[in-house]
């Protein structure tokens, strides 16, 4: 993550970011698969579409700046849903040990972004979830 | 989960291999409602001792146990009136993870969990088996960080089971007030003296050079003023021991 976030520091990063978000909200809400040569491992088809939205997430992520869970899924009322949806896909399409390396690396102030969930008490009203979920930059 | 081969098993604690942290990241950006609820359940406790939840103590009929589920389960236990003999089988695995976050080396684990389960224990002290307190607390005497928290707990068990009346448990109080003579509560040092002064074997405690430890750590005074009856034979004692006449030739 350091090294690709090196790569997109430059002059036209926010353009890059905004163009990155819209392919990684695409990949998510609408995604279609591609059938690629480059398979170097036995994957369901699912699980390829939802390792390339993850890979777009990181690089949307390595951008620097703040991601929200609206940013991706914005014709929803609940991105917060649909993001943790999108987690548990990217977790089930992943190996474990990947997953968490990616864990570790958003939690690490280097790499500029950190997951922060609004407080559990204060998100819960009438059984409706209102909790966002915030990819946030520390950096 | 434990590093083991397929197939493989193991008696020994383990830690989980995986990280809390990073954990905890994963739990929070993919966690619904339930999962949620779970974890606000448990967070004072993966706050206060994250090692709780990798750490998992060696087996109890045939199943390992995570330090957090033997500290759940020592905290549920004590409300339902169970007998003497489950009350001591829930400390003394609470002890037996405490010993073993020990020898893993969490020594800050292992001195919160050892504070736990001794201020937790002392709300049974009273209806305890003198010699299973003494055991627990021999134990981690030996083998466990006992903070002066942790300390003030065992003696007051100690003072409260009885155990401090006899040889073996009178010991025990004697070597955590030597060690912290200065921060134990006075409260808890004249329930303890007095539990010792008044034991069936008063003679094998060396109550001169527990005195001689007290007025070194400045606790006369206010042992004086708490408990006269009890301070004025215990402090006449201090003249008798021989730690006093080395360290003041000339005040016998």
């Amino acid at each position: 993550m350091p090294f690709i976030a090196g790569l997109l520091d430059d002059p036209d990063r926010t353009r890059i970011r905004s163009w990155l978000i819209g392919r990684t909200a695409q990949s998510l809400t609408r995604p279609q698969y591609a059938e690629s040569r480059y398979r170097p491992v036995d994957k369901r088809i699912d699980h390829w579409m939802a390792t390339y939205s993850f890979n777009l997430l990181l690089l949307t992520l390595a951008c620097g700046a703040e991601l929200r869970a609206s940013d991706l899924f914005t014709r929803t009322n609940d991105p917060a849903a649909m993001l943790r949806n999108s987690a548990l896909q990217w977790q089930a399409a992943v190996p474990s040990y990947m997953w968490m390396d990616a864990m570790e690396v958003f939690g690490s102030p280097a790499v500029g972004a950190t997951v922060a969930v609004t407080s559990f008490s204060s998100t819960r009203a009438n059984g409706q979830a209102t909790c966002r979920i915030r990819w946030t930059p520390t950096g | 989960m434990n590093g083991l081969e397929h197939g493989a098993s193991s008696d020994l604690p383990f830690g989980a291999i995986f990280e809390v942290p990073p954990a905890l990241r994963s739990m929070q950006i993919s966690n619904h409602l339930s999962d949620d609820a779970l974890l606000h359940a448990l967070e004072p406790l993966i706050r206060r001792i994250p090692a709780a939840l990798t750490q998992f103590t060696a087996p109890e009929d045939g199943r390992h146990s995570s330090v957090a589920h033997s500290l759940t389960r020592m905290w549920l236990a004590i409300s339902q009136s169970p007998s003497p003999e489950d009350l001591v089988a829930v400390y003394k695995t609470a002890s037996e993870a405490a010993t073993d976050l020990a020898r893993s080396k969490l020594l800050t684990a292992n001195a919160d969990v050892t504070e736990l389960l001794l201020g937790t224990m002392r709300a049974d002290a009273y209806r305890l088996p003198a010699e299973e307190v003494c055991g627990i607390i021999h134990q981690l005497i030996d083998e466990a960080v006992v903070t002066p928290v942790a300390a003030a707990s065992a003696i007051y068990c100690l003072a409260t089971s009885q155990a401090a009346h006899d040889g073996y448990g009178a010991s025990l109080a004697t070597t955590l007030i030597q060690k912290h003579a200065d921060s134990i509560d006075g409260r808890i040092l004249v329930l303890a003296l007095r539990a010792m002064a008044g034991g069936d074997e008063p003679a094998r405690v060396d109550l001169a050079g527990l005195a001689v430890t007290l007025i070194e750590a400045g606790r006369r005074p206010e042992l004086e003023h708490a408990a006269p009856d009890l301070a004025e034979p215990l402090f006449a004692l201090s003249t008798t021991s021989p730690r006093l006449r080395r360290n003041n030739p000339g005040s016998s």
